[in-house]
């Protein structure tokens, strides 16, 4: 079986200084303060299995190779791997190719590479929060169905292309009906006509126009050579066209050259001249003007331009009645230039008028065209001619040119006669040829017949395809629901199994409590989605959250996870990592412990790491580890302490110890105070939790030698006596010199470079001596009170043992002892906490 | 079996009971799914259309 030796970490999360959590393909207890680093190695193993660290990769604008590198790494590089117990040690590092390993690493990398065996506390009620679809997505990676998947996508890639083609095939069915009622001028109906319908339509129109009704539509093409016979006398109808169209535009010119415009002309020239002649000594309008002004505005009675005397109103009435002369004649001018203008302009559009009766007539032949051409001619160079006398400014202009011109266009001037003897020529010429009116509703019926027969045969080929399409359609709809129909049925059944095994992990984790009855149900709608319920006292098949409590919620989630995780070692059974990072937080302690018993007795087979804040839970954890017989294949390691620039402080005390010795035969008192300090906070800590010191409580729990040493010296002295005595020397000694850490060890004073070396060495000594009063080597495990008789402090195994007050010290009883004192009950609740406990109570209370 | 086989042989035995699909496209179905070409869009709608020919002009089969 493969399983982790070690896992490195350096300038990674919370991890600065290099550390190794050691596995030795044992499962791991870890204890750790909130903020201890205890994660730090859980993202440390998932970034070299996957690359990623999901709770970094899932929170928006956060990436683990952005932020997973340690804030004060600089230009140092992160280091992350993990070493095999196998025996070539194989070390797979974040950059590690998977090509490159051996096929049981290969495979247990593989494995891992998905997060389905980390749980984390945030992640916990994941689960059972989300929505059907979501929870079926937290699922989807459990399942092996990739191939399905693909194979069901396919199928409805072929389903929706089959009913998309069917789709197609009915709007042009529909638009064909469409189109077809139209033609036949039936009512629009989404019907199609029927043959008797398209029959009787097509024969009223023919009827209509004096041919042959049918009889079936597949007369049609009988119809349509009878209607084509009816259309050949009418040969190219062409001429008419043109013959109508010139008889049209001769007509049009005949109205376009006005005299109109030229008697106008004519009289305003002639009463502009008249009125000109009438005032030939007219002054000036504004020395009229302004002389009146003069004249009655100052009074005057002389001349303003002689200064001979002058009756005023007289000379006023003159003025004005000049005025009004003056005034006319301007307005008569106007109107010249005006009549001068549109005459111009009429024959202008003449003469275009006529060019384009000269384009339209080159289209007649020259029969047709009879004297068309040699009128057109010499109305054109009339027109033009009187265009040249037009041209002068209106005073140059003699009335008799105008009139000549005016009789050469006039009324019963031979050019207007010539227009209509040749309009009326060509409009009998068009009555004596075939009507194109006839034959144009020919035409039309015949085109209409055309479009009917063509869309009577493509509808036809319409339905079939329509029922061709409909019919490949269902079958891909069937084979889609089929298929998802299968998935659906062998993922329930999975579910179902899962369901059992949840049920059964929750209902150990909460026995006699009227819950359970967990049920993964997949979803009928949709295309994943899974619904979990639960049973709550007489309530069956209820959303959990309705009415579960947190903690049971959190237990829940739990049991789904551990299912899961069960689940997913059946299918790679050779993967048997399980990491539960800090999951308890609601759980009360008759639970934790629970759950601590399932784990070791579910999943002992699983190396496991597991994470916790919880001190109490912690020591549940590795007491049931004896009890369960598992002591050999768990490390508990506890993280004393963490600092941004080094880490989490994991050593172990026993190996600390080995390195004062080492220091202290060559070491400098810097570094031998500083071990030693260190192994003093570790041993304060772990008597803090065992003899239950009264500290003073500080932000983050981070108690330091100066809080820890004090209740530690008082407690022993005045509660334990037995151990004070024993180790009287070495506390006094201790009491004394415990600040020497600080001074020299902590910091690098600068006066403390002075402090012998031999007092740092006497400093390290009593530490030495002190882990030796209180560490058993054999149990490796520091002593506790022991639960009877009271005031005992004693190691596990009973090879340290320091009696209470006036007592005999009692070595703390064998399992065989106790499976004998409880006349074999023991021996059939090994993992019962609930009897043990009971127990150890029952003999406190004797002891009492 | 895996529980994609499993998954399989149960949507085969969903066609063969389906009288709504013809035989012929049953038996292209399921070779297709021998060939690996069950994943593949174009060669099930063939499959379909060939289905529905051979059961055109045998509506038994």
């Amino acid at each position: 079986m493969v399983r982790i030796r070690r896992l490195d970490v350096r300038g990674f999360r919370g991890v600065r200084q290099e550390r190794s959590l050691l596995f030795d393909g044992k499962s791991v207890l870890l204890f750790g303060e909130n903020g201890s680093g205890k994660s730090s190695f859980v993202d440390a193993l998932e970034k070299v299995f996957a690359g990623r660290v999901s709770t970094l990769e899932r929170v928006q604008g956060l990436s683990s190779d952005r932020h997973g590198p340690h804030i004060r790494n600089g230009d140092n590089p992160t280091r992350v791997q993990v070493i095999f117990g196998d025996a070539a040690s194989t070390v797979v590092a974040t950059d590690t190719s998977p090509d490159i390993l051996p096929v049981p690493i290969k495979d247990y990398v593989q494995s891992a590479h998905e997060n389905l065996y980390i749980l984390r506390r945030r992640q916990v009620l994941d689960f059972i929060d989300s929505r059907p679809q979501e929870r079926y997505a937290l699922l989807r990676p459990f399942l092996p169905l990739l191939g399905i998947e693909e194979m069901e996508s396919a199928l409805r890639v072929a389903r929706d292309r089959a009913q998309a083609v069917a789709s197609d095939a009915t709007s042009t069915f529909g638009r064909l009906v469409s189109h077809l009622r139209r033609d036949l001028t039936l009512p629009q109906s989404n019907e199609p006509p029927t043959d008797e319908e398209v029959v009787a339509a097509v024969s009223h129109r023919l009827e209509e126009l004096k041919q042959p009704a049918i009889s079936s539509p597949e007369a049609f093409e009988g119809a349509l050579e009878s209607l084509d016979a009816a259309l050949a006398p009418f040969g190219d109808l062409s001429r008419q066209s043109h013959i109508a169209g010139a008889a049209r535009v001769l007509g049009e010119l005949r109205e376009a050259v006005s005299v109109n415009a030229i008697q106008e002309l004519s009289s305003a020239l002639q009463a502009m001249r008249a009125k000109e002649a009438e005032e030939a000594r007219v002054f000036y309008e504004a020395v009229l003007e302004q002389g009146a002004l003069w004249i009655e505005e100052e009074g005057r009675n002389t001349c303003p331009l002689c200064e001979q005397r002058i009756t005023p109103e007289t000379t006023m009435a003159k003025a004005r009645e000049r005025l009004t002369a003056m005034r006319q004649l301007l307005e008569l001018r106007r109107r010249a230039r005006t009549a001068h203008s549109q005459a111009q302009q009429v024959f202008r559009a003449a003469i275009e008028g006529i060019d384009r009766a000269v384009n339209q007539l080159a289209d007649l032949t020259a029969e047709d065209r009879g004297n068309c051409d040699d009128l057109l001619r010499r109305v054109k160079a009339t027109l033009v001619e009187g265009l040249a006398t037009l041209s002068m400014e209106p005073r140059d202009l003699s009335i008799e040119a105008i009139d000549k011109a005016r009789e050469a266009v006039g009324t019963d001037a031979a050019l207007r006669q010539g227009f209509a003897a040749e309009q009326q020529r060509l409009q009998e010429l068009l009555q004596s040829l075939p009507s194109p009116q006839v034959a144009k509703t020919l035409v039309s019926v015949r085109d209409s017949i055309g479009r009917v027969k063509e869309a009577w045969v493509e509808l036809g080929t319409a339905r079939g395809r329509v029922t061709e399409a409909e019919a490949e359609a269902l079958v891909a709809a069937r084979l889609h629901e089929d298929a998802q129909a299968a998935r659906k049925e062998e993922v329930q059944r999975i579910f179902d199994e899962l369901s059992q095994d949840i049920n059964g992990l929750y209902t150990s984790l909460h026995p006699d409590e009227n819950h359970g009855g967990i049920r993964l149900e997949v979803r009928d709608v949709g295309q994943g989605s899974a619904n979990l319920k639960a049973t709550f006292y007489d309530r069956q098949d209820e959303d959990p959250r309705a009415y579960y409590s947190d903690a049971h919620l959190d237990t829940l989630g739990l049991s789904v996870f551990l299912a899961l995780r069960r689940w997913y070692r059946k299918q790679r059974p050779g993967f048997d990592l399980l990491v539960l990072d800090d999951v308890l937080t609601s759980v009360d302690v008759h639970h934790a412990v629970r759950l601590s018993e399932l784990l070791l007795r579910e999943f002992k087979d699983y190396q496991i790491l597991v994470t916790t804040h919880d001190r109490i839970w912690f020591e549940h954890l590795r007491d049931i580890q004896a009890r369960c017989r598992v002591t050999n294949s768990f490390i508990n390691k506890v993280i004393h302490r963490w600092s941004i620039d080094e880490g989490p402080d994991i050593r172990e005390p026993e190996d600390e110890r080995t390195e004062i010795d080492r220091l202290i035969a060559d070491g400098s008192a810097h570094d031998i105070a500083a071990t030693a300090g260190r192994l003093l906070e570790h041993v304060l800590q772990e008597m803090r939790y065992s003899l239950r010191l009264s500290v003073k409580a500080k932000r983050g729990e981070q108690y330091e030698l100066g809080d820890l040493w004090p209740a530690f010296y008082a407690t022993v002295k005045n509660n334990y006596p037995t151990l004070y005595q024993a180790g009287r020397k070495i506390l006094e000694a201790l009491d004394v010199r415990w600040p020497v850490r600080n001074w020299i060890g902590a910091h690098r004073n600068q006066w403390a470079q002075n402090v012998p070396r031999t007092n740092a060495i006497e400093f390290a000594v009593a530490v030495k001596d002190l882990f030796d009063l209180l560490f058993c080597s054999s149990c490796r495990r520091f002593v506790a009170p022991s639960a009877t008789p009271l005031g005992q402090v004693a190691c596990r195994y009973g090879d340290k043992v320091y009696a209470a007050a006036g007592k005999h010290a009692i070595r703390p009883k064998t399992r065989a002892d106790l499976v004998k004192e409880t006349q074999g009950a023991l021996r059939d609740a090994k993992l019962d906490s609930g009897l043990y406990l009971a127990w150890k109570r029952s003999e406190a209370g004797r002891e009492r | 079996m895996t529980i994609e086989e499993r998954i399989v042989a149960r949507f085969m035995e969903k066609l063969a009971g389906d009288e709504s699909i013809p035989r012929e496209t049953v038996r292209r179905i399921e070779a297709l799914w021998k060939q690996g070409q069950l994943k593949n869009a174009d060669a099930i709608l063939n499959a379909i259309k060939q289905g529905e020919n051979a059961h055109g002009e045998n509506p038994t089969s």
